[in-house]
């Protein structure tokens, strides 16, 4: 088995490293105060490549397979501070683009997918609802076949991109007969009459992610704007699920990457009781976890990408890549807290950000617990 | 043995929760009695696709193909041809 990377992998995570460091970090510490979306940042990124990583050169993509998005996305996570941009970015390519490429017309893809990529169109996913978090498939969003038209009725919460967003993947029931197998997935733009937006909401971390309520009252989309077959919803859904899990935890491996290094360095220059408190096991062996939990997310988050880009189904990879990592991430954000003592806790480090953003990562893609569920289902549990 | 009977087998071993359940009908629905749920449809996909080496995309997860083991048996007949 050869664990390697490519050159091209290589040199791809590098450059997105030196773009990173060079381009999305000014100004971060009061957009993140005021809870202010990086427009610039996100035009750079898609100038960069970002937004178009797996996307077909038809629609002015790069065609990267899986894991060298993965790559990069680690290398991004590493060196851009801004979590919410690269959660933002991550949540449009993974829930918005590759659905419509996966599942879209061909006038779909033709007419949605070239925005996306060159960033002028921002794109979501509006699943979840106030009533329906982790039991997703409950949503009480419906959506009527009226002529050549559906009526949506129903409210989403906690939608990522919604306050900016061009355009939303929004799933409704179009027969509540069927349960789970009675939704549908629509591409509902803002200008359709009937849907609105409710201002951001303030949440904990990635507050520079704009986070929003969105209202469809009477919402009329055009019949043609269906994604997929009537009552496809549930396997759309579970699909991205899937490509979220197995892709969009990538920026936390990076992240805890340079967390490491700050601890490292830190425990090497920070003296108490006569020596650099690196040297006591206390604060040594913490360290020595970040390394470890860090070795294995890679591992994880590498072969599920690669087992995607091999067409394989990876439910359960997936789950444990995303269960591991964000649980990983948050640990080792606490352990990064604690060896920096008061300065951990202070606002003039990155430190208390970067654990408020990573508390999270344990709730969107599904939540730890819904993680541990599907792994147990599939143990036969 | 005919493929019907694998599906039903596997729905019966796998999918029903409660084990006291008398025998599944060909014609019974699966998803309105609560058998096939989410979850449990990945994994009769993933049996599927490794059993009869088909593949299954995931906007074909519709009641049409999966609501009764008639339906099934009849979509994997299409995914044979």
């Amino acid at each position: 088995m050869d664990f390697s990377l490519t050159e091209d992998q290589i040199r791809f995570k590098e450059l997105a490293v030196e773009f990173a460091k060079k381009n999305l970090n000014e100004g971060f510490s009061e957009r993140e105060r005021n809870g202010e979306f990086n427009f610039e940042g996100w035009r750079k990124c898609a100038q960069f490549g970002l937004h178009g990583l797996p996307m077909p050169e038809q629609y002015g993509g790069l065609s990267r397979d899986i894991l060298t998005c993965a790559i990069v996305m680690e290398g991004l996570g590493y060196a851009c501070k801004d979590s919410g941009l690269l959660f933002a970015i991550n949540s449009t390519i993974w829930t918005c683009e590759c659905p419509i490429l996966k599942f879209g017309t061909d006038a779909q893809k033709e007419k949605y997918l070239p925005g996306l990529v060159d960033g002028s169109l921002i794109g979501g996913h509006a699943a979840t609802e106030a009533g329906a978090g982790s039991d997703a498939f409950s949503m009480k969003c419906r959506a009527e076949k009226r002529g050549d038209r559906y009526i949506l009725n129903g409210a989403k919460m906690f939608i990522t991109n919604a306050p900016i967003a061009d355009f939303l993947l929004v799933f409704a029931v179009t027969n509540k007969d069927k349960g789970f197998a009675g939704i549908s997935s629509f591409i509902v733009e803002k200008g359709f009459p009937g849907f609105s937006v409710g201002k951001p909401l303030e949440m904990m971390g990635l507050r520079t992610c704009p986070l929003g309520e969105v209202i469809l009252r009477d919402c009329e989309v055009p019949a043609e704007n269906i994604l997929g077959r009537e009552g496809a919803g549930a396997g759309i859904f579970s699909s991205e699920m899937e490509q979220e899990r197995s892709c969009l935890f990538a920026m936390h491996l990076g992240a805890m990457e340079r967390e490491l290094e700050e601890c490292v360095n830190y425990a090497k220059i920070r003296e108490q009781f006569g020596q650099p408190i690196g040297k006591y096991q206390s604060v040594s062996h913490k360290i020595t976890d970040m390394r470890m939990r860090i070795e294995l997310s890679r591992l994880i988050l590498y072969q599920v990408a690669w087992m995607k880009d091999q067409g394989k189904r990876a439910p359960v990879e997936a789950a444990i890549a995303k269960l591991f990592i964000s649980e990983s991430y948050l640990q080792t954000c606490l352990d990064a807290l604690q060896i920096h003592g008061a300065y951990g806790y202070s606002k003039e480090f990155d430190i208390e950000r970067d654990l408020r953003d990573s508390i999270a990562g344990r709730i969107y893609s599904g939540t730890s617990e819904i993680q541990r569920n599907l792994i147990a289902s599939y143990l036969g549990l | 043995m005919a493929n019907k009977q694998i599906v039903k087998n596997f729905i019966q071993s796998e999918l029903v929760k409660d084990k006291a359940r008398s025998s599944l009908q060909d014609n019974d629905n699966l998803i309105e009695a609560g058998v096939i749920d989410s979850l449990g449809i990945m994994k009769l996909v993933t049996y599927l696709e490794e059993t009869f080496s088909i593949s299954i995309s995931d906007d074909e997860l519709i009641p049409d193909n999966f609501e009764t083991i008639d339906a099934i048996s009849a979509f994997l007949v299409s995914k044979q041809q």
